[in-house]
C-alpha cells in the first residue's frame, strides 16, 4: 500500500472507532437516562400509593403505610442523577428535566412523612439543603459529602436536596415559605434556614434529637425513616 | 468536565489512536516479521530471503564486506573487555573484522584494560584527550578503510549472529545504515524488566518504522553505517549529546536509507536506579527535542519521506500528550488530596468499610474514557507484538506486568524535564 493511501485508511479506521464509541458511549447514556425514569416512575407509583392510602384510611394503623424503603430510592436516585449530571453537564436538556422529576418526588415525600409524622407521633428529622453547581457556591460539594456522612451516622435524617438555581416552582415555593435567600450553601432545619458550609459536629449541634437516636453503628437497617 | 476541555482531550486521545492504528495497518501489511522470529539457532532467510548470513561458504565470503566496530570508552573498565570479547566471538570471518577502542581520556582504568589488546591483531586501541563520545567515533571512522563502519557502546554486547545478519542488508546499495535489534541483558530488579519489555516494545516499533524508512535513530549499540556515507554527509557531531539520532536525521535529510534487522541482537545494560534512567531518558528526549528543532525542515517534506510526515511528528505529538495527560493526573491528584483533606476536617474520621459493590449505572462509559481504553488495549498489543519479536513467544511475563502498571508513573517525569530543559535549550550532561 503506497503510503499515502496507509494515512488515508489509517484515518478511516480511526474515525470509525471514534464513532463507534461515540455510539456506544451514547446508548450506555440513554440507558442511564431509561433506568433513572423507571427508578422514578416506581417511586411516584409508591409515593401516590401512600397517599392514597393515607387520604383513604384516615384511621389506617402507622404500621400499614408501608413506605419503608422509599427513602432508600431516593437517595439512590438522588446519586444517579448527581453521577449523571457530572457526567453530562449540568447544561444538559435530560439532566434538568430528570432533576426537576426528582426534586418533585422529594418534595411529595417531604409533604407525606410530614404528615405522617403528625398523624403517627414519629420524630424524624427533616434537613432541606439548597446548593447550586453553577460555579458560585464552593463550598457545596464539601456540605454535600459532610450531609452523606451525617445520614451515614443517623439513617433516620431525612436529607432533601435542591438545586437553588433549579425551575421547579414547587422549590421556590419552599424556599419562599423558609426564608432561604440567595447565600448557599443553606439548611432548613426545624423550619429555619441557616447559611454557610459547617463541619459534621457544627451541623450535629442544630438538631440535639440526635442524641437519643441510635447512630449507624448500632443501626440495623439503613433508610427506614419511621424512626420508631 | 468543562466542554473545551473534554474536546481538547478527545482531539489528543484521536490523534494517539491514529498513529496506533497506522502502526498495526503496517504491521498487518508485514505481518510476517511476527512469525518469522527465533532467537536461537540459525535464521538462514530472516532478512526476507534476499540473503543468507555471512560466512557460511567460501563463494559468499568472497564478497563479505570488511567491518570496523568502533568501541568509544569512557571510564567503562567494568564492561570494556566483556565488550570487546563479545565482538570478537561474532560468527564473522576474523580477516574481515576489525575492532577499533577508543580510550576517550578516561580517568579510571580502562587504558590499562585496553592495553591487554595491544598485541591482537583483530583490535586495535587508540587513546585520547576527552572530547565526547561523537569524537571518540570520529577518530575510528578516520582510522579505518573498512566497507562498513560499525560502534557498540561500551556497556553493550553482541549476540554471535548479529554481525552475520546484518552485514547482508547492505547488499542493497541504497542502504547506507543499518540498526539492530536492542534487548536489556539478564533483567534482575524491576527497573530492569520495565527496560526489559520497553525494549522488546521499541524492537517492534524499530522494525515497522524501517518498513517505510522513518528510523530516527541509529543507536549507539551496534548501528552499521556504509563507511562512503560519511564522506557524503560528514562525521559525527555533538548533537546535543545525542549524536545517534542526529546522524539518523542527517541520513534521512540526505535521502539515505536506514535499514533494520530486527533479530540481530544486541544486549544492553540499562540504568540501575529511577535517578540514573530519568538523566538517561533527559538526555535522549532533550536532545530528540533539540535536533528535530534543528532538522524541522524534515516536517512534512515530501522529498525525505515518511520520517517527516510519521515518526518525527508522532514524536514531538506523543511526547506534548503525555504531558497533557500528565499534567492533567497530576491536577487531579492534587485536587483530589486536597478534597479528601477538607472533607477530613469537617466530617472527622469515618470509617465505614464496605464491599465495593458493583453497579454498571456507576461505569464511566464517556467518549474519553472509551478511547483510553481503546488506546490502551492497543499498547498492550504492542507489549505482546514486541515481546513475540523479541524472543518468539507470546506468553506474557511480569516485564510486561511490571511495565504496565509503573512505566506511566516514571515516564511523564522525564518527558516533563525534557520539555523545560528543550525550552531553555538547557543540554545538560551525558552523565
Amino acid at each position: 500500500m503506497s503510503p499515502y493511501r496507509k494515512y488515508l485508511w489509517a484515518f478511516v479506521i480511526t474515525a470509525l472507532i471514534f464513532v463507534g464509541i461515540t455510539l456506544v458511549s451514547n446508548y450506555f447514556d440513554n440507558q442511564r437516562v431509561s433506568e433513572i425514569r423507571s427508578i422514578q416512575d416506581s417511586i411516584s407509583m409508591n409515593i401516590l400509593s401512600s397517599e392514597t392510602q393515607f387520604d383513604l384510611l384516615k384511621e389506617t394503623p402507622c404500621d400499614d403505610l408501608g413506605n419503608s424503603s422509599l427513602s432508600q430510592e431516593l437517595d439512590t436516585l438522588g446519586e444517579q442523577v448527581s453521577y449523571l449530571e457530572s457526567a453530562r453537564g449540568s447544561g444538559d436538556a435530560q439532566v434538568i428535566s430528570l432533576k426537576q422529576e426528582y426534586a418533585l418526588l422529594e418534595i411529595k415525600d417531604f409533604i407525606l412523612m410530614q404528615n405522617m409524622t403528625e398523624k403517627c407521633g414519629l420524630k424524624p428529622v427533616f434537613v432541606l439543603y439548597f446548593y447550586s453547581n453553577a460555579g458560585d457556591c464552593p463550598d457545596c460539594s464539601d456540605m454535600g459529602a459532610v450531609l452523606t456522612a451525617l445520614r451515614q451516622d443517623y439513617p433516620e435524617v431525612r436529607v432533601y436536596s435542591f438545586d437553588y438555581n433549579g425551575s421547579v416552582s414547587a422549590v421556590k415555593t419552599l424556599e419562599s415559605i423558609y426564608g432561604v435567600k440567595d447565600r448557599l450553601p443553606a439548611l432548613v432545619v426545624h423550619n429555619k434556614p441557616v447559611y454557610g458550609l459547617k463541619p459534621l459536629a457544627d451541623v450535629e449541634k442544630l438538631m440535639p434529637e440526635l442524641a437519643t437516636m441510635a447512630s449507624s453503628t448500632a443501626a440495623t437497617s439503613t433508610g427506614n425513616s419511621s424512626g420508631k | 468536565m468543562n466542554p473545551v476541555f473534554s474536546i481538547v482531550m478527545e482531539a489528543f486521545l484521536f490523534v494517539s489512536l491514529y498513529i496506533q492504528v497506522f502502526l498495526i495497518i503496517t504491521l498487518f501489511e508485514h505481518r510476517e516479521a511476527l512469525f518469522r522470529s527465533k532467537e536461537k539457532g540459525a535464521r538462514r532467510k530472516e532478512q526476507g530471503g534476499r540473503s543468507k548470513e555471512i560466512g557460511e561458504g567460501r563463494k559468499e565470503a568472497e564478497s563479505v564486506p570488511t567491518v570496523s566496530i568502533i568501541v568509544p570508552c569512557f571510564n567503562e573498565q567494568a564492561t570494556v573487555v566483556g565488550t570487546i570479547e563479545s565482538l570478537k566471538r561474532l560468527r564473522y570471518p576474523a580477516d574481515k573484522l576489525s575492532i577499533l577502542a577508543v580510550d576517550d581520556g578516561s580517568t579510571d582504568d580502562t587504558w590499562s584494560y585496553l592495553e591487554r589488546y595491544a598485541a591482537d591483531p583483530q583490535v586495535r586501541i587508540f587513546r585520547k584527550e576527552n572530547g565526547g563520545k561523537h569524537t571518540a567515533m570520529n577518530l575510528g571512522i578516520a582510522e579505518s578503510r573498512s566497507d562498513i563502519i560499525g560502534c557498540l557502546d561500551a556497556d553493550s554486547f553482541v549476540h554471535a549472529e548479529a554481525l552475520s545478519r546484518m552485514a547482508p542488508l547492505f547488499a542493497d546499495p541504497r542502504v547506507m545504515a543499518v540498526t539492530p535489534a536492542i534487548k536489556v541483558r539478564a533483567p534482575q530488579t524491576v527497573l530492569e524488566h520495565i527496560q526489559y519489555a520497553e525494549y522488546n516494545i521499541g524492537i517492534f516499533l524499530r522494525k515497522m518504522y524501517s518498513v517505510f524508512n522513518a528510523i530516527h535513530v541509529t543507536p549507539g549499540p551496534f548501528s552499521l553505517f556504509r563507511r562512503s556515507v560519511f564522506e557524503q554527509v560528514g562525521p559525527f557531531k555533538s548533537a546535543y549529546n545525542t549524536e545517534d539520532l542526529e546522524m539518523a536525521l542527517r541520513l534521512h535529510s540526505h535521502n539515505c536509507v536506514i535499514e533494520n534487522a530486527e533479530h540481530a541482537y544486541v544486549y544492553t545494560t540499562p540504568p540501575a536506579t529511577v535517578r540514573a534512567l530519568v538523566k538517561q531518558r533527559v538526555r535522549w528526549t532533550t536532545g530528540f527535542l533539540l535536533n528535530v528543532r534543528d532538522y524541522r525542515r524534515l516536517f512534512f517534506s515530501r522529498k525525505h519521506g515518511q520520517i517527516g510526515t510519521f515518526t518525527l511528528p508522532a514524536g514531538v505529538i506523543s511526547l506534548v500528550t503525555v504531558l497533557f495527560f500528565a499534567g492533567y493526573a497530576a491536577v487531579d491528584a492534587a485536587t483530589t488530596t486536597a478534597d479528601s483533606l477538607s472533607r477530613w476536617y469537617l466530617v472527622g474520621w469515618q470509617w465505614h468499610w464496605q464491599w465495593p459493590s458493583f453497579q454498571p449505572f456507576f461505569i464511566d462509559t464517556t467518549v474519553v474514557r472509551l478511547l483510553t481504553f481503546a488506546l490502551v488495549v492497543l499498547a498492550l498489543a504492542f507489549l505482546f507484538f514486541g515481546k513475540r519479536m523479541a524472543t518468539g513467544s507470546w506468553k506474557p511475563s511480569r516485564d510486561m506486568a511490571y511495565y504496565t502498571i509503573f512505566y506511566g508513573f516514571i515516564a511523564p517525569v522525564w518527558v516533563a524535564i525534557s520539555w523545560g530543559r528543550a525550552l531553555t535549550r538547557n543540554v545538560g550532561s551525558w552523565r
